[in-house]
């Protein structure tokens, strides 16, 4: 018997979509906000329902879709995360008058993408939940059809993703030829079966390298780590601002829970050999993202090599292995996406010779324009740095501080060194917005009460690093009993 | 009978065919989307014969599923082409450079 009350949320999310799709062709063009309200509803409904039925949804045990604590916390996280973007990308796109509903509906689709690609217990439903998620992401970064860099960045991301994927299921069919299942429990089994050290020469387990090189390839791809980023500067900077925004901030929240799950649990027998490929992986990000990050002048470019250095620290945390690990990686994710939706929102706001912002000396003499906007924007790159009562101080210490206990002392000073590189171009963007002369005035697109408030609520997360610390170490140690 | 490992080499090949027509290719992004395809129809030989192999209907099933995405993928990709089509006259490989930094 199939309970169709486990997955109440995504049926409410579906059926609100099929809905709205229908009810959007019939409405009037001054009454379209309605079915942007209908959609900010569902979500937030949808939020509510699994809160509500929190101990409920964890009471569910099948093999096929998890709908634990672990899960359901993601969840909630990226269906709030969607709702603050899509209150961004409504002013912007109302500003420049490219306003159309598709653009919310393509995207909630994405978001179905993720819930699944959260909850899946099962290769096959892991395979398309990423592919309702980059199917999404391939058409809104299109969105904008009358731009040559929206069009040619979704053409990069298109070809690129594809061949990520085929690499992905490439590697799922080895998995699938070497145990006979596509259930993450009964690889799971397989693998801590096989006694590693001695037969370490075996097809079975060669085969299985094999296939977990082809999926880590895969994945870091979708995350955008080093050796697999060069998609992510091209996309981020062809794409309107809003997109980039929502590109930079909940699929990788998804790409984490998948790479967290697959690493931590399923392959957690062949750690000796995915530690390593980790810590290539993270120093390359790291490396790549802060250096070059320094000779950007488009400050989405900028940005988005902050996000491959970003990516490299939160691989930095999982390639240790131990929880106190996995949960300094799960903070630095949810600091790293929070503090993200702050600097892409606040940008999609400011508007230079009737444009979205593109370069950074754009925002030269803001200060003297606009204080408290360019304060909001300093606190948040400050945060990024890492300055000590913002929250990406705290991100930062708890990766290090699992890397030192884990007597992975080079490592830590490398990090500790990347952090001091990687605040120069932030500081850079401070120096240009406090220190420059004032060249056109910047205009807002709407009031900054909403930012605002996100902003202090990022310094009082900041200031109370427990709030998120807790509900990390709760999701982390719950993943690991069930 | 013909051994597993046969079949496993041609799919193989045939990935990396596919995975060098991409990268190798210069010319036109419509080749690049055949060699998509052909990577595809690889990776459904591959579980197509482990399907088989393990007696077991999962590979066979996720064959399917794999088809219909990849179909699913294709529209959109031949859309973005148009797209850009429209907007440089020219899906030329070389063309499509235009961020750089």
């Amino acid at each position: 018997m199939i309970n169709y009350l486990y997955i109440f949320p995504e049926i409410i999310i579906t059926s609100a979509l099929c809905f709205i799709i229908v009810l959007d062709l019939f409405l009037p063009s001054r009454l379209k906000y309605i079915s942007y309200y209908l959609i900010q509803f569902s979500l937030i409904f949808c939020v509510y329902y699994i809160y509500s039925h929190f101990n409920y949804l964890d009471s569910n045990v099948s093999e096929l879709y998890n709908t634990g604590i672990f899960s359901n916390i993601f969840k909630i996280f990226i269906l709030l995360s969607l709702v603050i973007i899509f209150y961004y990308t409504s002013v912007f796109l109302n500003y420049f008058n490219i306003y159309k509903t598709e653009y919310f509906l393509i995207t909630v689709f994405g978001l179905l993408g993720m819930m699944i690609m959260i909850s899946s217990e099962n290769l096959l439903l892991l395979y398309l939940g990423i592919e309702l998620l980059s199917l999404s992401l391939y058409s809104v970064i299109a969105f904008n059809r009358n731009s040559l860099f929206s069009s040619e960045a979704a053409v990069k991301y298109y070809i690129l993703g594809a061949i990520s994927s085929g690499f992905l299921l490439f590697g799922i069919s080895l998995i699938y030829g070497l145990t006979g299942s596509l259930s993450f429990n009964e690889i799971f089994i397989y693998i801590t079966s096989l006694n590693i050290s001695s037969n370490i020469d075996s097809v079975e387990i060669i085969g299985l390298l094999f296939a977990l090189i082809f999926i880590l390839i895969s994945l870091s791809f979708k995350f955008g780590a080093a050796p697999f980023h060069m998609w992510i500067p091209d996309v981020y900077h062809g794409s309107i601002i809003t997109t980039t925004l929502l590109l930079s901030t909940i699929p990788k929240i998804a790409v984490f829970v998948i790479f967290i799950k697959l690493l931590a649990i399923v392959f957690s027998g062949l750690f000796l050999f995915w530690s390593d490929m980790v810590i290539i992986l993270s120093i390359l990000s790291i490396l790549i993202g802060n250096i070059i990050a320094i000779s950007q002048t488009n400050i989405k470019r900028m940005l988005a090599y902050s996000t491959i250095a970003n990516i490299g620290f939160i691989l930095l945390g999982l390639s240790v292995g131990s929880v106190i690990a996995y949960k300094a990686a799960m903070f630095y994710t949810l600091t790293y996406v929070i503090t993200t939706i702050a600097v892409f929102g606040l940008l999609s706001q400011l508007v230079y010779k009737s444009k979205s912002v593109e370069n950074i000396s754009d925002l030269s003499g803001l200060n003297s324009s606009n204080p408290f906007l360019a304060f909001l924007l300093m606190v948040i790159l400050l945060s990024y740095i890492g300055i000590p009562p913002l929250l990406g101080f705290h991100a930062k210490l708890f990766i290090i501080q699992a890397l030192v206990e884990s007597n992975n002392i080079p490592l830590s000073i490398f990090a500790v060194l990347m952090t001091v590189i990687g605040s120069f171009y932030y500081l850079r963007v401070i120096k240009v917005i406090y220190f420059d002369e004032l060249k056109d005035e910047l205009l807002i697109t709407s009031k900054l009460y909403f930012t605002g408030t996100y902003v202090i609520g990022l310094m009082l997360l900041g200031l109370f690093p427990d709030i998120l610390g807790q509900l990390s170490q709760y999701s982390i140690s719950n993943l690991f009993n069930a | 009978m013909i051994p597993m490992s046969h079949y496993l080499i041609v799919s193989s090949i045939l990935f990396s065919i596919s995975l060098a027509g991409i990268f190798l290719n210069r010319k036109n992004i419509i080749i690049m989307l055949m060699s998509l395809e052909l990577m595809f129809l690889s990776i459904n030989f591959n579980f197509i014969i482990f399907g088989n192999y393990l007696n077991d209907l999962t590979g066979q099933i996720f064959v399917f599923f794999i088809l219909t995405v990849v179909a699913a993928e294709s529209a959109i990709g031949l859309a973005i082409i148009v797209v850009l089509y429209r907007n440089r006259q020219s899906i030329n490989v070389q063309d499509i450079a235009r961020l750089k930094g």
